[in-house]
């Protein structure tokens, strides 16, 4: 009997390393694979604003997965994403003498929704794994179509992985109103981006697996809000930023399963620099925590901090030369931080997750220490809740 | 920027690598040691945070973009 158990055991052993020779290069799909989240997304309001309505954001989003597998060497994956959103916008900002300076806001009318439609088509031949993608996004105001491939070569031993990964995109931008506020584009205004990624992945030992990835971006034509406008000493102006950014990235990210607490660790760090002089650090830290009943809890936290722009301002007193002026929180030098906890239930073929991530920033968060801080600076909560089904 | 490259890279070129054979990787098959677990998870979060602050990318291309403000 004893015998019997010890042979079944290793045949099970053999088959589970097996399957796990292939761990980490990419695989077809074999079965379909459904997904479906909620997510409600809710900023706080704004404390003291001078005009406007406080209430920011509150968006509810309904995102739908499905991955077919076609053949054995090749599958597809679609995704629907549609978002609808209420809420005000920061406008611009006034400052009187000394004092801090105070956030003017819309009114709470912007009612909005988007639509996100992506598809990738992914071969994968032996040592080989090849993508192609393509997305749309709609809003009332605004649409955005890309493109994009992906070419990843694992090495003979299937412990390294090499992938480069490319994207086009052209935006086009119709302001709202704009007939009714000046500072707002008449016309349709558009604006192109691209970038590519290159990233190289090894396992280290048998519990640690780590990836490095260094990516190269430019955007070009508009890229200014036409939402936000900024006081000057012209009058009310619109937002107005170069009409070219490149931006730089390097990010590793970690994997190490903890043995004795049937755990594993993942610790991401990510530096981006681009030419409106804005530096920037992300640490990811989160740990999957295995528990009883095939239940897992997973608690992480985010550390972010950026430094502002060349031509960013709280509130502008002098004129510039180059006729750039944003007073937009989200160029300003701040940190922030979020706490998440998600919870994920196994069952035979399917899976439930319910998450809920909080968000703070503010001038000196993690490495950010700004000696005026931006009003607009957003605190937000992000609960999701969701399903996944194979069959 | 290129000295955080040449830190990584040393980390990653020294020590902590070593021979694993095909039989002991059987850890890299779990869910939680894959680089994304939640691929609609994490796609949602990078575009939240795509929408409210100054950077992106890091770990995919840009992708296109979206009127949030």
């Amino acid at each position: 009997m004893n015998s019997r158990n010890n042979a079944l055991a290793l045949l099970s052993v053999a088959a589970s390393n097996i399957l796990a020779t292939h761990v980490h290069s990419a695989q077809v799909a074999e079965q379909f694979q459904f997904g479906v989240r909620h997510h409600n997304y809710q900023e706080d309001p704004l404390t003291e604003p001078l005009g406007g309505s406080p209430e920011r954001y509150d968006i509810n989003v309904n995102q739908f997965s499905l991955i077919a597998p076609l053949s054995d060497t090749a599958d597809l994956s679609v995704s629907y994403q549609k978002e609808k959103m209420s809420g005000a916008s920061p406008w611009y900002t006034l400052k009187f003498g000394d004092e801090e300076p105070l956030q003017v806001m819309s009114g709470a009318s912007i009612e909005d929704t988007r639509t996100d439609v992506s598809a990738t088509l992914r071969v994968i031949d032996d040592f080989n794994s090849y993508g192609i993608t393509a997305a749309v996004s709609e809003e009332d105001d605004y649409k955005s179509a890309s493109f994009g491939f992906k070419y990843s070569r694992e090495t003979e031993k299937r412990l390294s992985t090499w992938s480069i990964a490319a994207d086009f995109s052209n935006d086009d931008i119709n302001p709202v109103d704009a007939d009714i506020y000046t500072t707002r584009p008449m016309d349709t205004q558009s604006k192109h981006s691209a970038s590519t990624l290159g990233s190289y992945s090894r396992i280290l030992n048998k519990n640690t697996l780590l990836q490095l990835s260094v990516g190269l971006s430019k955007k070009s034509g508009y890229l200014s809000d036409p939402y936000k406008m900024v006081i000057t000493q012209q009058g009310l102006i619109g937002d107005a930023r170069p009409d070219s950014k490149i931006s730089k990235t390097i990010a590793t990210q970690l994997r190490y399963f903890v043995d004795p607490m049937d755990a594993a660790l993942h610790l991401d760090y990510r530096f981006y620099t681009d030419d409106w002089s804005i530096d920037s650090h992300t640490v990811d830290i989160a740990w999957y925590q295995n528990l009883l009943f095939d239940v897992q809890l997973i608690p992480s936290i985010r550390l972010y901090s950026q430094s502002q722009s060349y031509f960013y301002d709280v509130f502008y007193t002098q004129e510039r030369a180059d006729n750039y002026y944003s007073t937009d929180y989200r160029l300003s030098e701040y940190g922030a931080v979020t706490l998440g906890l998600k919870l994920i239930k196994k069952f035979d073929s399917w899976s439930m997750t319910l998450s809920a991530d909080k968000y703070s920033s503010s001038g000196d968060t993690f490495l950010a220490n700004t000696d005026v801080e931006n009003p607009a600076l957003i605190d937000f909560t992000l609960v999701s809740f969701g399903f996944d089904l194979q069959f | 920027m290129k000295k955080i490259l040449l830190v990584i890279s040393i980390i990653m070129l020294t020590g902590c690598v070593s021979t694993v054979e095909p039989w002991e990787k059987g850890r890299f098959a779990k869910a939680e040691m894959q680089f994304e677990p939640d691929t609609m998870d994490a796609a949602f979060k990078r575009h939240v945070y795509f929408s409210k602050e100054a950077s992106s990318g890091g770990t995919s291309t840009s992708g296109g973009g979206c009127g949030c403000n």
